[in-house]
């Protein structure tokens, strides 16, 4: 059989960012079966409102923003109930950097020689907040400008902006706690110091 | 030769120039600030350590979500699925 011009297309520009779905559905979820229902729901979704997308838009980009919302519905509680409030992007990498120079005085050297990264970036990723790991899966792993992440997360560029470098920063202080787990660091035994100047 | 002088990048503190951090590795900032950051970790080394560790892990991450293998089953499941809405698979 074949397929209509409309369904062709479908193929050409939707299902081909299966991959890519696929990869940032289980990033959200954690759980690779309901990371697929997610994927079949927003592929569903995309089917059905086709007519919508404006041909020539950036198809990947519309089914995240889909995936996400589908995503979000089941996830209603954690979306509530993390507090967003404090972010700073500024303060986040202040923070950032006054945690590494912790860190270094307690021994951090070449930790990235030293431990598995990829299970450790994979782990720390998961154990943040949803609305942290999605704005640092769009921009550092699906290589999203920072507009296009605003418009997949409908917030505005700055909002992406601090919960990424609040997800850059976290991200840095899991691995930290990996590498202390590990013995590689010792624990911080004294209180936060401020930068030198 | 010209007799234009260049003038060294204005003076920044470690506080500032580790609130920078990540818009100077995402690109986000201007040349000049660009120039004042850079010259910074050029002569800090307690900060020039952050921004590299900082941009090692930025580079490391994608490589630590790979796209997945293999995705048949599901395409299967989402055609088969589609198909009930009245999609027709090219072939």
């Amino acid at each position: 059989m074949h397929a209509s011009p409309r369904d062709a297309e479908f193929d050409a520009t939707v299902l081909a960012a299966l991959p890519q779905v696929v990869r940032f559905a289980r990033s959200l979820a954690h759980d690779e079966a309901l990371a697929d229902d997610l994927v079949q729901e927003t592929y569903l979704r995309a089917y059905r409102s086709w007519e919508t997308f404006k041909t020539g838009h950036d198809a990947r980009r519309w089914l995240f923003t889909i995936c996400r919302n589908v995503f979000l519905r089941h996830r209603e509680r954690e979306a509530r109930v993390v507090d967003t409030s404090g972010e700073d992007a500024e303060l986040e990498s202040l923070a950032a950097s006054i945690e590494h120079g912790e860190a270094t005085r307690n021994g951090l050297g070449d930790l990235l020689d030293r431990i598995e990264v990829g299970p450790a970036i994979r782990a720390a990723l998961a154990a943040l907040p949803e609305v942290y790991r999605s704005a640092a899966i769009l921009v550092d792993v699906e290589g999203e400008s920072y507009e296009s992440a605003a418009e997949v997360l409908e917030v505005p560029v700055g909002t992406v902006r601090s919960r990424l470098f609040r997800a850059r920063r976290l991200l840095q202080k899991s691995l930290y706690s990996h590498a202390v787990d590990a013995g590689i660091i010792r624990p911080s035994a004294t209180p936060e110091q401020g930068v030198e100047t | 030769m010209s007799d234009v002088e260049i003038e060294p990048p204005p003076l920044l503190s470690c506080r500032a120039a580790a609130s920078a951090l990540y818009d100077f590795l995402d690109g986000r900032l201007s040349d000049e600030a660009v120039g004042a950051v850079q010259g910074h970790i050029d002569t800090c080394r307690t900060c020039a350590s952050h921004y590299d560790f900082a941009r090692q892990v930025l580079t490391l991450i994608p490589g630590a979500l790979p796209l997945p293998a293999d995705s048949g089953e599901l395409r299967g499941r989402i055609v088969a699925s589609l198909k009930a809405e009245g999609y027709s698979e090219s072939a």
